[in-house]
């Protein structure tokens, strides 16, 4: 699917030889697809080996990038009842996070506990929306927090991210980082989210940024790996795009922008980079990363705009909470006044919806 | 139901830009309007009416009252009057009149931007919210 105003990664055409070819990465024909982009299955994310000739091949046309950005909110809009269905798909790919010094079991468990019914009880009636069972993807915590998430969600399959690895600077010793991810494995974790080293890609080590990551996701075992590139440091989109390229190579499961500690946290141009990123590794490789923008989404009109990104550039697949997640937590509130304002034509004060 | 379906479909859904609503509007309005001076619908001193078509299609849209000196005269009286009620009004109070009123406009131009003069009495009324809220 090409759309005017598109950008590409590369101006310099490399051969490409992914038509003719079989799929590069161990691939067995019996592995289950989970997404599926134009036309052609898609398997989950295994990592190929590091292809210093794509990642340097790769360019970024900022002016186009910024351009398209721009007209992503507006050039489609989604009205009564598909906005409310639009905003409930939105809470499903929420990550309900809390990060913050002040974090304790207590506040844990009330997220939990949002996590597992996010919409109140009487506004799901109202939208007769029982059936679909809303619920938000996962919660997200510190390591010290993860065994509270995991009794308090048990039962839900709501999944337990724990940021590791340094979080947010990822300066730690290695060593120590790879055993904090081990340490999140065993305490009942089964999605981790990793910050990379940010000098590696300032650098342009790109041996070491690889190294790093299939570390980080051979110390995962089972566990999804999102990995966290930090867009808000990495300043030139051609850098996050090769940084995403670098992290799906090395096997990451998501790509996430950022910590939600930086000065500039998810924005649409860094998104929009991250996902073509995403469909050209899919379209050579096979296989398909999630993507996760964090921080600074606050409103139900901003879920609505990356919903439509992840449609216009990715397709139907990337809307679910497999490939697609959001770290926002003050989003739910707002969701949740604009879904009562369908129920009823009233807002309602955002102190009605809290959080945790 | 609704919107059980539609969260598993994902589609974007119709546009807002259906005009038939405004239409509809327009027919409950007889697809004639005078002017609109001291709180109802006169028709002008001259008795001259003008048609207002779409622009994209060029088919007649409405008769809309023409405008003349005395039609001028008797708004301006009517306003005259109306100002010393108005003023006494709070500031607040006045914006949430013309915030309304805006609200109002911008509610149907969802529906009608085929009409340019719609666009014209919406731009009025944005640009005079923004004075009076101050």
């Amino acid at each position: 699917m090409h759309l005017k105003n598109s950008m590409t990664l590369r101006d310099n055409l490399r051969i490409d030889t992914s038509s003719s070819q079989a799929p590069r990465g161990p691939i067995s024909p019996s592995d289950t697809a989970i997404a599926n982009y134009a036309g052609r299955d898609l398997q989950a994310n295994r990592g190929v080996p590091l292809n210093l000739d794509w990642v340097n091949a790769v360019r970024v046309n900022t002016s186009a990038v910024e351009r398209r950005a721009q007209t992503i909110g507006t050039r489609r809009t989604v009205k009564k009842e598909w906005q409310a269905a639009w905003l409930l798909r939105a809470v499903t790919c929420m990550d309900l996070t809390t990060l913050s010094g002040d974090d304790t079991d207590e506040r844990v468990r009330r997220l939990c506990a949002k996590a597992r019914q996010p919409i109140q009880h009487g506004l799901i009636q109202k939208l007769g929306i029982e059936s679909l069972a809303i619920k938000v993807a996962a919660v997200c915590v510190y390591h010290a927090f993860v065994e509270t998430a995991r009794r308090a969600i048990e039962g839900s399959g709501i999944h337990v991210a724990a940021v590791s690895t340094g979080f947010p600077a990822g300066l730690s010793p290695f060593e120590e980082r790879l055993a904090e991810i081990r340490r999140s494995v065993e305490a009942g974790a089964d999605e981790i989210d990793v910050v990379i080293t940010r000098a590696h890609v300032f650098g342009g080590k790109w041996q070491a940024l690889y190294d790093e990551t299939a570390a980080f996701k051979n110390a995962c075992g089972p566990a999804h790996l999102k990995v966290i590139l930090g867009t808000g440091d990495l300043l030139t989109l051609r850098n996050v795009a090769r940084a995403s390229v670098v992290a799906m190579m090395a096997g990451a499961d998501f790509i996430k922008t950022s910590t939600g500690k930086e000065a500039v946290n998810a924005t649409l141009p860094v998104s929009l980079v991250m996902t073509r990123a995403i469909r050209e590794y899919a379209q050579e490789t096979g296989m398909a990363v999630g993507f996760k923008p964090a921080g600074g989404i606050r409103t139900a009109k901003q879920s609505l705009d990356w919903l439509a990104l992840m449609k216009e550039e990715l397709g139907d697949s990337w809307l679910k909470a497999e490939l697609f997640r959001f770290g926002a937590s003050g989003m739910l509130a707002d969701i949740e006044r604009q879904l009562e304002h369908h129920a009823t034509g009233r807002y309602s004060a955002d102190y009605r919806h809290p959080i945790a | 139901m609704g919107i059980v379906e539609k969260f598993m479909t994902m589609e974007y859904g119709p546009a807002p830009e259906d005009p038939r609503e405004a239409l509809a509007w327009l027919d409950g309005h007889g697809r004639r309007f005078g002017h609109f001076i001291h709180g109802a619908w006169q028709a002008p001193a001259a008795g001259s009416y003008f048609e207002t078509t779409d622009p994209s299609t060029g088919e007649k849209l409405a008769t809309v009252a023409q405008g003349s000196a005395a039609d001028v005269d008797s708004a301006v009286k009517a306003a005259r009057a109306a100002l010393p009620a108005w003023q006494s009004f709070t500031s607040h109070v006045r914006a949430r009149y013309l915030y309304a009123l805006a609200r109002q406009v911008q509610n149907i131009r969802a529906g009608s931007r085929f009409s340019k003069h719609w666009i014209t009495a919406s731009r009025f009324v944005k640009a005079a919210t923004s004075i009076f809220r101050w």
